[in-house]
């Protein structure tokens, strides 16, 4: 009842003098807000790389080395069995290979994707894959939208990624084809049967933003090489972007993922060196060359962790001058009311009551700030996640919202403390002598 | 007819009856700055006694001690030498703690500057020594009731910056008694008021006295002051002289 009465009294008090307790809270706003919205990115990274960690800490990628793009690189088609006879199979759980189409034979919808983050055009990216071995090695084709269902092995179907649906609903839906060109007048249709909730596709891609994923059978994506190969005047339009018939392979794999039960990313790299070295060995005329996208984030983590101080520091300079905002606030109103404070101690308060009437004046001026720092970081993230970015989705957790109110109460307490112990050392004789 | 006596502050401390005394001052001396070439010996072994339910004006030329003499009576400082005991409590060797309860239970403020909070209302500054204790509703009741007698019942929600000065004096004089405290002491209450709102504070102030039986000192340089009160008290180079009135 008593502390009520005092925090009453300490809230109609919060903003004697109002253009500086704005500022005060404006100060913290801004340091808070800072924060807010650089633990929100910095979690939604954590996220995705603890997930990309959990996923593929034991996976690696082989393609054929020095090849400028994936569907270029190609690797034996008995490659598989190759692994799976050699030593190294022990440490193996699954495997997943891929064959992908030139980007070529997306060219209808050139101008029709969208533009990525670099202001280019999207380009589809069509990925051959047998879908149990995919799924046992990702999990980019886990959830699909509703009413949308697998492709069947073999038919002419695909599953496309969430924002190429939602993009342009118009052109690409369930139910609707895709048209990938052969050449120039002949075209080869896929029906899109699912949506899946990746936004662009697979890890890569959605690091990439090159363009949009589209999966379909690797059955599929060898008959439309086939189809490419199968009269010259259909490979001419491939030969006229600079293609050979090198590059356009149907009876090989573009890249193969191999998954282990290894997770400590130094041991992978050993591993897979041990791997390409044999492979090196079993097909003398392929180099090959392999990529752990566990392991380059995880070589990214001194990086991170210099970026995640330089931001810390930033976002604690920030919070600390908002932190100087209240106690000047407070220094400031505590100066101009020292003789009402002589009239509470002259009529019974005693320094304790002023000193807490006082931090309760500046934890107010702090919450106020910390309310505003959540409000305007909740409108800055809900902004920045709907703009087109590579950067993970930020997360908003009730941590940071304790964090924010904790480092508002903290503001508060140490910008209302010196304040407070000055106000609460007024001499009330200074009233009686008039000074 | 009024026969005046003027007594030297020894004389008085023997002269006085005690029995009913709420004051009682013993050789208190009060210097500033001592053993320095600035030393102001602002008191210099005052003695006397104050009566329950006395009207006192505590006058004389600036400099002479009153403000001092009421710091000392309001637990406010501590003296260098001497007694003062507040309704039989001996306050010189009080904590700062202790001396704010006595200020808190027993003793009432008013100064020539009102020094109300301007984002509370008439009735919440009059409750504002009660704030850190809690305020019941029998407090609400009684402040409105000060704020009756002081002529305020219609202003009662008003903020000090919608009050006359008069006004705004008054719900000062109110804060002062929400305590229920038997002392009320104050400090050139009409310095800063026109001399018609002066005589309606003085007026107040009597009315307390006598409603109340508050024991009232009222430090001024107004001689009109001394109209409404029992007794005089005349302060001179740090000595008090008593000039008391008997109406016959």
């Amino acid at each position: 009842m008593k502390i009520i009465n005092i925090g009453k009294f300490a809230v109609k008090n919060a903003f004697r003098k109002k253009t500086v307790a704005i500022l005060a809270i404006v100060g913290i706003g801004i340091g808070l807000t800072l924060q807010i919205v650089i633990n929100s990115y910095s979690a939604g990274m954590q996220q995705r790389f603890d997930e990309i960690f959990s996923e593929l800490a034991g996976s690696f990628e082989i393609q054929e080395k020095n090849q400028p793009t994936t569907f270029m690189s190609q690797l034996p088609s008995n490659i598989t069995s190759t692994i799976r006879g050699s030593p190294y199979n022990t440490r193996i759980t699954s495997m997943s290979y891929e064959q992908q189409l030139p980007p070529t034979v997306g060219e209808l919808y050139n101008g029709l994707l969208g533009e990525n983050m670099l202001g280019r055009p999207r380009l589809l990216n069509i990925r051959g894959i047998v879908l149990e071995n995919f799924m046992e090695v990702y999990s980019d084709l886990d959830e699909l939208t509703l009413n949308s269902r697998y492709f069947t092995q073999g038919a002419d179907e695909c599953i496309i990624p969430y924002d190429m649906w939602k993009n342009n609903t118009e052109l690409f839906d369930i139910g609707k084809t895709i048209s990938l060109m052969v050449n120039n007048t002949y075209y080869y249709n896929l029906t899109i049967v699912g949506i899946i909730k990746s936004s662009v596709g697979g890890i890569r891609q959605s690091f990439t933003q090159t363009g949009y994923d589209v999966y379909t059978s690797i059955e599929v994506t060898t008959k439309i090489l086939n189809e490419i190969l199968r009269s010259e005047n259909h490979f001419i339009h491939y030969e006229s972007r600079g293609y050979t018939s090198v590059h356009i392979s149907p009876d090989n794999y573009n890249i193969l993922t191999v998954k282990t039960d290894i997770t400590d990313t130094d041991k992978i790299q050993e591993y897979m060196d041990d791997l390409l070295a044999f492979l090196d060995q079993q097909y003398s005329n392929i180099s090959f060359s392999s990529y752990s996208i566990a392991q380059a984030l995880s070589n990214m983590s001194d990086y991170r962790k210099t970026m995640n101080t330089v931001l810390l520091i930033i976002s604690i300079v920030t919070v600390l001058a908002g932190g100087m905002g209240i106690i000047i606030a407070q220094l400031v109103g505590v100066d101009s009311r020292l003789k009402e404070f002589a009239i509470m101690k002259a009529t019974g308060w005693k320094e304790h009551h002023i000193i807490l009437t006082v931090l309760i004046e500046s934890i107010t001026l702090g919450i106020i700030g910390a309310l505003a720092a959540v409000s305007l970081s909740g409108l800055f993230i809900l902004i920045f996640s709907h703009m087109p970015s590579p950067a993970p989705t930020p997360i908003f957790t009730p941590t940071m919202l304790v964090t924010a109110f904790g480092v508002s109460l903290f503001l508060g307490l140490v910008g209302g403390l010196y304040p407070g112990f000055r106000a609460s050392s007024v001499n009330p004789i200074e009233i009686l002598r008039g000074g | 007819m009024i026969e005046e006596t003027i007594t030297s502050d020894s004389k008085l401390l023997n002269d006085v009856e005690k029995k009913d005394s709420i004051i009682e001052i013993r050789d208190l001396w009060k210097v500033y700055f001592p053993d320095t070439p600035a030393e102001v010996k602002a008191l210099r072994g005052v003695s006397l006694i104050i009566n329950h339910g006395d009207f006192i004006s505590l006058m004389g030329p600036s400099g002479s001690g009153k403000s001092t003499l009421l710091t000392l009576i309001g637990c406010m400082a501590r003296p260098t030498r001497g007694e003062i005991i507040l309704d039989g409590i001996n306050i010189a060797d009080l904590s700062q703690t202790q001396l704010s309860d006595i200020r808190k239970q027993k003793i009432g403020f008013v100064f020539q500057e009102m020094y109300l909070i301007n984002t509370l209302t008439a009735l919440e500054n009059v409750l504002l020594p009660l704030i850190p204790y809690g305020i019941t509703k029998r407090d609400k009741e009684r402040a409105i009731e000060l704020l009756k007698i002081a002529g305020l019942e219609h202003r009662i929600n008003h903020k000090p910056t919608e009050l006359s000065g008069g006004e705004r004096q008054r719900v000062a004089i109110c804060r002062a008694l929400i305590n229920n405290a038997p002392i009320l002491l104050a400090d050139e209450p009409t310095g800063n008021l026109d001399s018609k709102t002066g005589r309606e504070i003085l007026n107040l102030f009597k009315r307390i006295n006598e409603e109340q039986g508050t024991t009232i000192i009222i430090a001024t340089h107004d001689p009109q002051v001394q109209k409404y009160t029992h007794k005089t008290l005349i302060m001179q180079d740090g000595q008090v002289y008593f000039y008391e009135k008997n109406h016959n």
